[in-house]
Parts: C-alpha cells; sequence; structure tokens
C-alpha cells in the first residue's frame, strides 16, 4: 500500500502526470457521453410516450391472442380427417381479419410516434431501434410447426402408410413448395420495404397502405394454400393412412421437444 | 447451370438448408439450392422441418442454469493467499507510477462507460404467443419499439 500513497505524493506526481491523467479522464467521459443515445423527451412527451407504449402493448397483444385462438381452432379442424369446412372457414376469415388488423396497428403506430416525437428525436429512436434490433432476432417460420411436420411425416412414413404408387405421385405433387415460396418470398420483400418506409420520419403513408395490401394478400393466400393442401391429402389418403400420419406427427413433435429439452417436467 | 444444379447431391445440399432459410448464404449458392428444393421433395421437406424448428425454439424462452458449475470449479481450484508484493518491490518507480495512472484510468474509464450499459431485457413470460412471421411479420419491430418506449 505504501508505494502506492507515495505515488500520489507532491514530489513524485509532478504537473505533467496530473495533466496527462486530466486529459485522459476528460477524453475518456467524452468518448462516453458520445456514445450515449438517448430521446431527449419533455416531462409532456414522456407521458404521451408511456401512454402510447401502453396502448400499442394492449393492441397487439389482443390482436395476436385473437390470432393464437383462430390457429387453435382450425388446427383442431385439421386434426380430424372429416375437414368441418364452415368451421375452417370462419376460422380463416377470423385469422385473416386479425392479420389485418395487426398491420393495421404496425401503420396508426408509427403515425403517432411522428406527432409525438419532433424530427431530431425521431431520428435518434430509430437509431436506438436499430441498434436493439442489430444482431439475430427470433427466427419466425412462416408456416406452423405442425404442418411442416405433417408433410415431413408424410414422405418419412410413406412406405409404412403403404401408399399405392399412385398416392405417393400426388403426395409428392403436394409437398412440392410451389406457390408458398413465392408468396414467402414476396411477403419478405414487402415487408423490408415497408420498414424502410417507415424508418424514415416523412412517412408515406400512401406506400405503406399499399404495401400492407400486398402483405396481406400473401397472407391470404398462404393460409388458402395450406387449407387446399389439407383438403388435398384427404382426397389422397385414406382414414386409417391419416391416422396414422397423425400419430406419426404427434411422435415426431414429441421427439423434437425431447431433444431440445430432456428434463420431463419440461 | 441447369445442368450443374441436377447433378448437385442432397448430401450437400441438406447441410445447408438452415442457412439458406435464414438467407446466410450468397445469391449463388440460394440460387443452386432454390432450383434444388424445387425438384427435390425431400430436400424441400427437411428444409420446412428445419425452418418451423428454428421458429420453436425461438420460442422457448432463455433458461438460467440452477446451478453455475463452472462458479463451483473456481471455488475448488482457485489460489489461495498468494502474495504479490514482490513484484512490486522488484518494479522502478516510473513503472509503479504508469501502472497506477492505468489502473485509475481504467476505473474512470470503466465508471463513465457503466452510463451506456442497457438495461437489462425483461424476461419473456412463460406462455407468451410467438405468432407465425406469416401472421405478423412486423412483431419484432413493434415489440423493440414498446420495449424502448416503456423505458423512456
Amino acid at each position: 500500500m505504501k508505494p502506492i500513497l507515495g505515488l500520489f505524493g507532491r514530489s513524485q506526481f509532478n504537473s505533467g502526470w496530473r495533466a496527462a491523467f486530466v486529459a485522459l479522464a476528460l477524453l475518456s467521459l467524452a468518448v462516453s457521453s458520445a456514445n450515449a443515445q438517448d430521446v431527449q423527451l419533455s416531462a409532456e412527451q414522456k407521458q404521451k410516450m408511456k401512454a402510447f407504449a401502453a396502448n400499442t402493448r394492449s393492441g397487439t397483444e389482443s390482436q395476436r391472442d385473437a390470432l393464437k385462438s383462430a390457429r387453435e381452432e382450425l388446427g383442431a379442424v385439421y386434426s380430424s380427417y372429416k375437414l368441418d369446412e364452415a368451421r375452417a372457414s370462419k376460422a380463416i376469415d377470423r385469422i385473416g381479419k386479425a392479420q389485418q388488423q395487426l398491420l393495421g396497428v404496425h401503420l396508426s403506430n408509427q403515425v403517432k410516434i411522428r406527432q409525438i416525437l419532433t424530427k431530431d428525436q425521431f431520428n435518434t429512436f430509430q437509431q436506438m431501434m436499430s441498434k436493439k434490433m442489430h444482431g439475430p432476432g427470433p427466427e419466425r417460420a412462416f408456416f406452423r410447426e405442425d404442418e411442416a411436420f405433417e408433410l415431413g411425416a408424410i414422405w418419412r412414413i410413406k412406405d409404412s402408410l403403404k401408399l399405392t404408387p399412385d398416392q405417393e405421385k400426388r403426395v409428392a405433387a403436394v409437398l412440392r413448395p410451389g406457390n408458398n415460396m413465392k408468396n414467402m418470398q414476396d411477403m419478405k420483400r414487402a415487408t423490408e420495404q415497408l420498414n424502410q418506409l417507415y424508418s424514415s420520419f416523412n412517412l408515406d403513408a400512401a406506400a405503406a397502405r399499399k404495401l400492407i395490401g400486398d402483405i396481406h394478400r400473401d397472407q391470404l393466400a398462404l393460409t388458402r394454400n395450406a387449407h387446399s393442401r389439407q383438403q388435398t391429402i384427404r382426397s389422397i389418403l385414406t382414414q386409417d393412412q391419416f391416422a396414422a400420419l397423425r400419430q406419426e406427427i404427434i411422435k415426431r413433435m414429441g421427439e423434437r421437444r425431447e431433444h431440445r429439452r430432456p428434463s420431463p417436467e419440461l | 447451370m441447369k445442368v450443374k444444379v441436377a447433378l448437385m447431391k442432397c448430401e450437400s445440399i441438406q447441410p445447408n438448408l438452415l442457412d439458406y432459410s435464414k438467407g446466410l448464404l450468397s445469391r449463388s449458392e440460394s440460387e443452386e439450392i432454390r432450383a434444388h428444393t424445387k425438384k427435390c421433395v425431400e430436400c424441400a421437406v427437411i428444409l420446412e422441418e428445419e425452418m418451423a424448428f428454428a421458429c420453436k425454439l425461438a420460442a422457448i424462452p432463455e433458461e438460467k442454469p440452477v446451478n453455475d458449475v463452472w462458479a463451483l470449479v473456481r471455488v475448488k481450484t482457485k489460489p489461495r493467499g498468494l502474495y504479490l508484493g514482490f513484484v512490486w518491490n522488484a518494479v522502478g518507480i516510473r513503472a509503479r507510477r504508469l501502472v497506477a495512472i492505468g489502473a485509475v484510468l481504467i476505473a474512470v474509464v470503466a465508471f463513465a462507460c457503466s452510463f451506456n450499459q442497457p438495461v437489462p431485457e425483461p424476461t419473456r413470460p412463460q406462455g407468451t404467443l410467438v405468432v407465425v412471421a406469416s401472421d405478423d411479420p412486423l412483431a419484432r419491430q413493434t415489440d423493440t419499439m414498446i420495449d424502448i418506449m416503456e423505458r423512456m
């Protein structure tokens, strides 16, 4: 301890060292404050932002809940061999409406935030957004999990399903991604363009609405394609084959869960 | 190009399918895989499964281990009561000054930078719906926006 104390004594710690030390300390403080990204908000703006965040959260969550329940309903319809078309149609309509509502919520959020923040504040906010979103985010598949497993399951157990050559040929045709891939790619492209629009303070609302229309068209097409695939699968497979397929799907989904989480309570 | 695609084997395609789905491959690699999956049902199926599985993994909340094994190992292996005073005494006064100033500067910089540390992320409550991307393609943007606004 003694040498350290001695270091700061008047005789040893001369003015040159002191000046260098102070300059470096000030420099480090300047660098750190320059890096600090913060939107300087007035008290009123802060209050508006808090209220806006709460409204947005409740709005999006209620629409996502609606989507979830509609998806579950559709999944229940698809779990039985005999398709209840009326029930499926209602669920598909609910999904479409919730998807559209969500896209509308995003747009109205973008309009509102521009009414609260100034251009400079908005630009800083955007920087914070891109910083936070930089790096890998959650992967999101463009289709339901069990739907994907269904496709894989048919192909993997085609021998035990004892498909006839004709059935096998028709199953292969169903499994081709075809239109789905195009819809997914179009939707991805439109979403990127929409994000570009949303990153600018001068929002072109008309262009945004057009892109939202394009995205929603692809969403509807994806849901319709999935439904027609369900109809086709039933037209190819017998009821027994379908039951065996469901068993395989449940088994494979269980295996995946086991693979990810070995402990039984999870 | 068509001949090349036709000759590509599933074994060389399948390991790259997940990267392909994430858009991590070069344009030419992506083109090759796209062309292949149009023709090969098995690879198309695996592609969809991989994407669905990645979605499922992303939906699972992060888990922290109950016991940090490394901390336990450190406790057992950490050297105790090692005296380093002789090192300090062996170096000259100039070196001591540099070391001390360096230590103070590091402390000042670390203190200053601590203002910029992001507030820890709130953990996603169990059972929160992670919707399918085609249902809510802008979900990540909205969630990020809400997070930032709530911290203001």
